[in-house]
């Protein structure tokens, strides 16, 4: 039992913090077809953020997650003055030249963290009571796997009531689903597009935040999430949330005991699982949930 | 109510719609008729400005909307049913109706689901079923009502009865008709069916070729045998 439910958690743990940012990957791509390689930036931003306001300190959970909200709020209204300002420009061309725009905009995000930041490796402690381990079936884990898991699990669920369940989500798979018809029927299109790309970058920039104490914090952590991201976007079925869930436990678990049986090759489980899930259902397990033809 | 003058409409460098100009008055009905490819459907979504560049002047209410956006155009009280449809595949018969609640946002209040149900029967039966599962009879009635939820003041319609069964065609007529003449709807109409053209409106436009060709009341359409012949291919 011991020597499963480490491995079990870490793997969670894994899959979770990179559900928070394919999360907002995944709903960006749902509602305005486009696939932002900025996205990992926002999630370092969110990062590097956090630790500007927090250092050394060690919070209380509540002033530590205020400071992790308030840091998606402010990426998100960046995020928004960009949407109008770049991204919009780019919805009618071809798809090549938003992905070299959004990475464009990722290596600016790159070279500002490393220019204000700089290089060297940081780190930020956890909040108050939740740095240590909690002792669950004779298995020491670190608490703060738990916060990590619960938080994805909540932005799965939250999500998805606001996607399939809120009067909000259904304007927003018309709008993804027939904007022609949708602008027709009165509704202001264009705002809905800023919103979910800025709510998109408010996702990744709590997940940064709320991921923060569990890393270490430097200049290129937005390159590795984004490439493991956009894995578990595909493998989910590009625009569903709840596949880029399952997808990300998956993979995650497939990673953390793959790492156990096979520890000569650490790392390689995820993009081995990646690949064998991808030549069964090329187009990833679910279809896209949210756009409605 | 509603009034284009020389409205011009390009796809690309083609020249389609040329030089037209309509009247609508408040609570009428207007028939624009015409053969396939003849420019009706360009015409509407010209007004509509929905794909089509144009050139020319669009008034409706006493305000010039040529270059207002789609949705504002919406919410002012301009409605528009397109020819295919386009009802939301995966959300059920209320959803697609409840989307079409905000054209009313800032103008009046939306009618209630259940007023507009019970306007069309049909739907009523069907309320927790998906758009995509829909006949094509009962996804036309749904596309109709969704865009009667937001209270037009005039709708434009793009050959609803193309493509139905007599008897849901006439059973679409008698709602139409009967919905705007309680509520003073006007509607802008781009039919083949002369029954239903005839049942719904009061005027009659016909376009060919992108031009107006012919306009009057009914009564002047049909003094006029050879047009018929010529235009329209009864
Ligand atoms: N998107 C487009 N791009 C280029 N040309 C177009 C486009 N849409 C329509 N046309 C052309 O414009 C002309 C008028 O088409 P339109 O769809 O307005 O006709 P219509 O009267 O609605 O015909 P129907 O009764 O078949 O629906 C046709 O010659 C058509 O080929
Ligand atoms: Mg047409």
């Amino acid at each position: 039992m011991e020597t499963l439910f480490l491995p079990l958690v870490n793997g969670l743990t894994w899959a979770m913090m990179v559900f928070l940012v394919a999360s907002g990957l995944s709903l960006v791509f749902g509602v305005l077809k486009i696939l932002n390689f900025a996205h990992g930036g926002f999630f370092m931003l969110g990062v590097y953020l956090t630790y500007t306001f927090i250092r050394n300190h060690a919070l209380s959970p509540l002033k530590f997650f205020l400071i992790v909200f308030l840091c998606g709020i402010i990426l998100a209204i960046i995020g928004a003055i960009l949407e109008r300002l770049i991204i919009r420009r780019f919805y009618q061309l071809d798809e090549a030249y938003m992905l070299i725009a959004t990475y464009a905009l990722l290596l600016v995000i790159e070279g500002s963290v490393e220019g204000i930041w700089g290089l060297q490796f940081l780190a930020l402690p956890s909040p108050k009571g939740l740095g240590g381990g909690t002792e669950i079936f004779n298995t020491i884990i670190p608490s703060y796997s738990l916060v990590i898991i619960a938080a994805g699990v909540a932005v799965a669920v939250l999500l998805n009531l606001l996607i399939n369940r809120s009067p909000a989500g259904k304007i927003i798979r018309a709008a993804a689903g027939d904007p022609d018809m949708t602008s027709a029927l009165g509704i202001n299109v264009p705002i809905i597009y800023t919103m979910i790309f800025a709510f998109g970058i408010f996702l990744a920039a709590i997940g940064g935040g709320i991921g923060a104490p569990n890393q270490a914090i430097t200049p290129t952590m937005a390159s590795s999430f984004i490439i493991q991201a956009f894995g578990v976007v595909v493998v989910g079925g590009l625009g569903n949330i709840g596949g880029a869930f399952l997808a990300a436990i998956i993979l995650g678990l497939v990673d953390s005991f793959g790492t156990i049986y096979l520890p000569q090759i650490p790392g390689i489980a995820f993009y081995a699982a990646m690949a064998l899930i991808l030549l069964v259902k090329p187009h990833g397990l679910f279809e896209s949930s949210i756009s409605t033809k | 109510m509603l009034s284009v003058e020389n409205l011009e409409a390009y796809y690309g460098t083609n020249y389609i719609v040329q030089q037209i100009s309509l009247h609508i008055p408040e609570g009428k009905g207007v028939a624009l008729l015409g053969r396939n490819g003849a420019g009706k459907t360009t015409t509407l979504k010209a007004i509509m400005g929905m794909g089509p560049k144009i050139k020319g002047a669009v008034n409706f209410k006493g305000r010039d909307i040529t270059n207002c956006k789609t949705y504002q155009k919406a919410r002012m009280g301009l409605g528009f049913v397109p020819e295919d449809r386009r009802i939301y595949q995966e959300l059920s018969v209320t959803d697609n109706l409840a989307v079409g609640r905000y054209a009313t946002a800032g103008r009046t209040e939306p009618f209630a689901m259940e007023y507009v149900l019970e306007t069309f029967p049909l739907l009523m039966k069907l309320r927790n079923r998906k758009g995509g599962q829909l006949s094509g009879g009962e996804q036309q009635m749904l596309t109709v009502a969704r865009t009667f939820m937001g209270r037009p003041e005039l709708v434009l319609m793009d050959e609803p009865a193309e493509g139905l069964a007599p008897l849901i065609v006439k059973e679409l007529a008698m709602v139409i008709r009967g919905f705007c003449q309680k509520w003073n709807m006007a509607i802008l109409l781009a039919e083949q069916n002369l029954w239903f053209s005839r049942y719904c409106t009061e005027y009659v436009y016909l376009i060919d070729g992108g031009k107006i060709v012919f306009k009057g009341s009914w009564d002047d359409f049909d003094d006029q045998e050879d047009i018929k012949r010529k235009y329209l291919s009864v």
